[in-house]
């Protein structure tokens, strides 16, 4: 039997995040592939049901991420995205999903490292975790 | 008994009003009335009467025959002066200087015939007066019962001069208009007790100036203006007064040396003496407004503005523009240096801030250029302290950039003003000059004889310990360049206070969408990149509320953040992001969660077809996308991130299987 | 299905075109673009590709005022239904409010695998017990609660509500802690994949648990369970609503009110009732409720003006196509309501109390013009009313 390898999504804001992701993939920086990045303009524009979704489909932990609270470009973003994230956890918590499976980071532009860190260690932790009741139902493309 | 004056003072409301009587008593002493020289004044060729020569007379009279007018002034009895001669004892107003007082305003040309009553007013015409003022007084004035007789007749003297009367009290008395104290006849005006029966001295002078005032305008030809003024004296608030209380020790009013009462009794002498010089300044020295900064509202300016400038009437209003773009200079704050207490600011006389010593450097301020210690001396000696509130953890960890070159132009001041008189030392931690010219003049004045000594001054204290710090502010510091601590005895400290952000900088900033950097100062979109600029398109910013700097860069920022403004308006048009937010109307049901959210303030409710709807201006946008997040129904999406994208994202990103 | 099969089982076909069905919807009274009657009359023309693809489709709010009153018994509701199987099918799903996720924690819950917390409000003060022969549905109740904060509406408050009821009348329920979504938005969108899913698992639990009947607080589930679940699975137990089994109760006297808490001496609390369109049109309980209304001393009952048959929807359903003309219709149904003078709207479905309160709410600087009142569930009222131990 294969070794279960977790799928991860990290949805992450433009100008933070998805800058320290790039910037490490070209900085050589290595971080497991395990991780996949989805790009939003700003962390605030991370809906619930974009993380509900992602689970349903397979994923096996989630990661929000965006600015640290005094560099969004959007000025107050990372504090609507943590609103959001209070709901979204319960959410998460009542469905039944480990809490250990959705994260919310923050990560600057220039926080390549940080960024590897992270990746790292979630997949390490997921990995342990198993894989997510979901991930059956990946291949079942539903509408 | 207090004058309408003390009254009104507000110091009562801390301990007792200031003597304002006393005050002008002192002035009024200054001055002989008899040498007192006539001014200029160009004679207009109108003529004036005024029947009754008390004090509402009196001041209408002087009034006039100031503005030019040739006055003539009925007087029934022997000797002008009405209530003022016949009502009021000679301890209380000598007969001297009453006539003296008289003998100005007729030095002035005003003509006062005696024992010349005035039965009717039309003769007064016919001989070529062209307005009468009837200050004849109120019988009820008359108290000691001295002149009756005069004044016996009276109804039938009113009823003589065909003007309206009123009756108040059983009293006969004038009817006027109390703002322009015209008549019912044109031409006729009235003042004093014979409009309002007795009242007191003051306030017949006043309605005697204020007709004056009206008779004037009515001569000129205009509209006559005045109105009645109705105003009550303002009283301080209780967060006012409690501000005061803590600056303001209570201070009773100065009690001029009153006459033994063994000499009182004896004489007919003035009771109350004048006050002496330093009584008097110390009695004007409890005057809050000599102590509180910026207007008062006394109105003299207002009054003595020719070209008519300036309007107290004048309300606050709102006005509403529309703009395209916003350029945010609102400045800065200075530190206040009181909060380092070691520097002795606001405790010792002649501890400045940078700023108050530039003001006294000033030809116009308030020395007139001359620098001066506090009791008016030149000072020998001037510390110019570096640093103060700057470039410290405990206040502002920034160095505030201007300060070390007006601390240079400060002491090259005083050596300037002073003609090399004075000793001047810079107390420093760094030297930044590096400006154009600016290390040149830095090198120049240290070869004016300014001395240059590396160390923040801890202290400025006034505890002296040798015989030559007596009476001098001692800098204390560390000379790191020697390695001893040193004191230095001098006159002046000059403290450089730097640049801070202004106290309501939150308040703007959240106005026009603007982020503070750690200090408070508003932060541009990007050092190099984009340094006028904002996240809101088309607000820029400028000058030092970015963070300190001096006034040519601050010049270079506003023609910088200009020339932007410019370059957006000037295009007709703007290039707009391609993610911004669009509302399905159907579907919105006009809740305004996205209007509530929005930090750019681009979603706006609005009623259409008699629906609410949110209607998002786009050139605001900036396509974050909260508003999608928020939206309840699913009518607000963002182009090019709508749910069905990312879902869809979502999807594929999924579908790839391992193993 | 496809749509040929549809129209036959609806008795579509009868149609008489007369146009009763759009008069009377509460939908077709302000949107313009939707008609009972045009819909069928474009199918029967074999516009099938319109119907599918329009999302006009998904408007319909279920409500079966068209067909109660339809002279040739067309059953529009059920077409309606079906045919958005196919519509889903063809990638047209209506507009999904909240973001779609009251779409997406049903498929969640529909994965056998998961075992999700959903009784951690549970707190001491209620009695439940495993041994029970009743069990006591909580439906979505833990996940609105998250969702519908900024509302201030607590749809636990009615399922702890129900609880203190049921224990004041000595039963103390079984709850399942991994109860799943009865299917109804599921089924009513089109779904019937995971509406299959989660049926077969609910009932699978309900024959382990052994329970003979089931209390329902929402008419959602209730109705699902009574009319939908038959034609999937097998379910061996009494269903009844949960004001059913209070009128019952009152009947055999098994249930005394003290004075409603808010009533004072000699006065009443004037209430009016929301008939929810599940209980009433869809299944015919319109007295239950009211009995129970009525023998609450304090509480005087004013109907509004379109009531039990007749009365509106709250304007949505399903969360799905909620849009201006929702917020019209419920503007109709509350401005009834405060007609009446009364200081109550007692509703009896968690779904009718989460739209008219979303409707008063307001966010912006432009107020909406709906009339606001105080909305209560019947059991939040009836919970109030209980006085000391029995």
């Amino acid at each position: 039997m294969a070794e279960f390898e977790p799928r991860i999504i990290l949805f992450g804001c433009n100008f933070c995040t998805y800058a320290a992701a790039d910037l490490a993939g070209t900085t050589r920086i290595q971080y497991p592939p395990n991780v996949y990045i989805v790009r939003m303009m700003c962390s605030g524009m991370i809906n619930p049901d974009y993380v509900l979704r992602a689970f349903e489909r397979g994923a096996d932990g989630v990661i929000v991420a965006g600015c640290h609270y005094t560099d969004c470009h959007y000025i107050d973003g990372p504090i609507k995205c943590d609103a959001m994230f209070i709901k979204l956890k319960r959410l998460v918590h009542v469905i039944g999903l480990e809490d250990e499976r959705l994260r919310r980071e923050m990560i600057s532009t220039s926080e390549t490292t940080v960024f590897a860190r992270i990746a790292q260690e979630f997949t390490e932790q997921i990995r342990k975790l198993g894989p997510s009741p979901f991930s059956a139902v990946g291949e079942e493309v539903a509408v | 008994m207090l004058c309408p004056c003390e009254d009104a003072c507000n110091r009562i409301q801390l301990d007792e009003p200031l003597a304002s009587r006393a005050l002008k008593m002192f002035v009024t002493e200054q001055i002989d009335i008899d040498s007192l020289e006539i001014p200029e004044i160009t004679p207009k060729e109108k003529k004036v009467a005024i029947i009754g020569s008390g004090p509402a007379g009196l001041s209408a009279a002087h009034d006039l025959a100031f503005k030019g007018y040739s006055v003539t002034m009925f007087e029934a009895l022997p000797e002008p002066g009405g209530m003022l001669r016949y009502g009021i004892p000679e301890y209380r107003l000598p007969k001297d200087v009453l006539r003296k007082e008289i003998g100005y305003i007729q030095r002035l040309g005003v003509e006062i015939k005696t024992n010349h009553k005035i039965d009717t007013l039309d003769p007064l015409f016919e001989q070529g007066y062209q307005a009468i003022l009837v200050t004849v007084g109120s019988p009820q004035s008359v108290r000691r019962g001295a002149v009756v007789s005069a004044l016996s007749g009276r109804p039938g003297l009113l009823k003589g001069f065909r003007l309206e009367s009123a009756r108040l009290d059983g009293q006969s008395l004038l009817k006027v208009d109390f703002g322009t104290f015209a008549t019912s006849r044109e031409g006729i005006f009235a003042a004093g007790d014979v409009t309002t029966g007795p009242t007191s001295v003051i306030s017949a002078i006043a309605s005697g100036k204020k007709a004056a005032r009206s008779i004037n305008e009515y001569l000129e030809g205009e509209v006559l203006t005045s109105k009645e003024d109705k105003r009550t004296p303002e009283k301080l608030g209780e967060q006012e007064l409690a501000a005061l209380r803590e600056r303001f020790t209570s201070q009773n009013r100065v009690k001029a040396k009153e006459i033994e009462s063994g000499e009182r009794i004896s004489g007919f002498e003035e009771v109350e003496k004048v006050y002496s010089v330093s009584e008097a300044q110390e009695e004007a020295g409890r005057c809050l407004a000599s102590q509180i900064e910026g207007c008062i509202g006394c109105g003299e300016c207002e009054e003595d503005c020719e070209a008519k400038a300036i309007d107290f009437s004048q309300q606050d209003q709102t006005i509403e523009i529309e703009v395209g773009t916003i350029i945010v200079a609102t400045g800065y704050d200075i530190f206040d240096a009181s909060r380092m207490p070691q520097y002795g600011y606001g405790k010792y006389d002649n501890v400045l801030t940078g700023m108050e010593f530039e003001r006294m450097t000033c030809a116009g301020g308030p020395t007139s250029g001359k620098i001066q210690l506090k009791d008016g001396r030149e000072p020998e000696s001037v510390a110019i302290i570096h640093c103060v509130g700057s470039r410290d953890k405990n206040y502002h960890p920034y160095c505030s950039r201007v300060c070390c070159m007006y601390g240079l132009k400060h002491a090259h001041l005083v050596k300037e003003l002073t003609e090399n008189r004075a000793e001047v030392y810079e107390f420093y931690i760094d030297m930044r000059s590096f400006s154009k010219a600016c290390e040149e003049f830095y090198e120049r004045t240290s070869q004016e004889g300014v001395k240059f000594i590396r160390g923040k001054a801890a202290q400025v204290t006034d505890r002296a310990i040798t015989e030559e710090e007596k009476e001098k502010l001692i800098v204390v510091a560390e000379d790191t360049l020697l390695g001893q601590i040193i004191r230095v005895p001098v006159d002046m400290a000059i403290l450089c206070v730097g640049m801070e952000a202004r106290t309501n900088a939150a308040d703007v900033a959240s106005k026009f969408t603007l982020t503070q950097d750690a200090d408070g100062f508003f932060i541009e979109t990007h050092l190099k990149l984009a340094p006028m600029e904002t996240p809101s398109d088309g607000v820029f910013l400028a000058g030092c509320c970015l963070g300190p700097k001096d006034i040519p860069d601050t010049v270079a920022q506003a023609s910088g953040a200009a020339a932007k403004a410019l370059s957006m308006i000037s295009k007709g048009r703007i290039t707009q992001l391609a993610a911004t937010a669009y509302v399905d109307e159907i579907i919105c049901q006009g809740c305004g969660r996205c209007e509530e959210i929005c930090t750019f303030h681009a979603p706006k409710i609005i009623s259409k077809n008699g629906s609410l709807v949110s209607s998002v201006n786009e050139a605001v946008c900036k396509g974050c996308g909260a508003c999608a997040v928020v939206c309840p129904t699913g009518a607000m999406s963002i182009r090019h991130f709508n749910m069905q994208q990312i879902e869809s994202l979502v999807d594929g990103l999924l579908e790839v299987v391992h193993g | 299905m496809n749509l040929e099969e549809i129209i036959q089982a609806t008795k579509t076909y009868y149609c008489l075109e007369c146009g009763k069905c759009t008069s009377i919807c509460p939908v077709a009274r302000y949107d313009p673009s939707f008609s009972p009657r045009a819909i069928i009359e474009s199918v029967l023309l074999g516009f099938e590709d319109e119907l599918i693809s329009d999302r006009e489709l998904f408007s319909c709010l279920t409500c079966y005022t068209c067909s109660q009153k339809c002279p040739a018994d067309v059953d529009f509701p059920i077409f309606v239904r079906e045919a958005r199987v196919i519509a889903q099918d063809n990638g047209q799903r209506g507009i999904c409010a909240h973001s779609g996720q009251l779409r997406s924690l049903p498929r969640l819950m529909a994965n056998p695998d998961i075992k999700q917390r959903r009784l951690e409000w549970l707190s001491d003060k209620y009695r439940i017990s495993d041994k029970s022969d009743v069990l006591l549905w909580v439906g979505c109740a833990p996940y609105f609660e998250p969702i519908f904060d900024d509302i201030e509406f607590r749809a636990l408050d009615i399922t702890e509500a129900s609880l203190k009821i049921l224990n004041f009348l000595g039963i103390e329920p079984k709850l399942l802690p991994n109860e799943k979504c009865c299917g109804h938005d599921m089924l009513w969108t089109g779904d019937i994949e995971t509406f299959k899913k989660l049926a077969e698992q609910n009932a699978a639990q309900i024959k382990e648990a052994g329970v003979k009947k089931i209390i329902f607080s929402c008419p959602e589930g209730y109705r699902t369970f009574k009319l939908d679940y038959p034609s999937y699975v097998s379910l061996d137990c009494e269903l009844q609503h949960i004001s059913e089994f209070l009128a019952e109760k009152i009947e055999k006297g098994g249930l005394k009110f003290e004075a409603c808490p808010e009533h004072s001496e000699g006065t009443k609390k004037k209430v009016t009732y929301q008939d929810p369109c599940r209980l009433g049109r869809h299944l015919g309980i319109y007295d239950a409720p009211r009995k129970v209304l009525e023998s609450i001393p304090g509480i005087e009952l004013v109907e509004v003006e379109h009531n039990r048959e007749d009365s509106v929807c709250c304007g949505t359903s399903a969360f799905t196509n909620c849009d201006t003309y929702s917020n019209m219709v419920r503007m109709e149904r509350l401005s009834e309501a405060k007609a009446t003078g009364a200081e109550t709207l007692i509703t009896c479905c968690p779904k009718c109390q989460t739209h008219f309160r979303c409707a008063m709410v307001d966010k912006g600087e432009e107020k909406r013009p709906m009339p606001k009142i105080e909305i209560m569930d019947l059991v939040n009222l009836v919970a109030n009313a209980l006085g000391g131990e029995k």
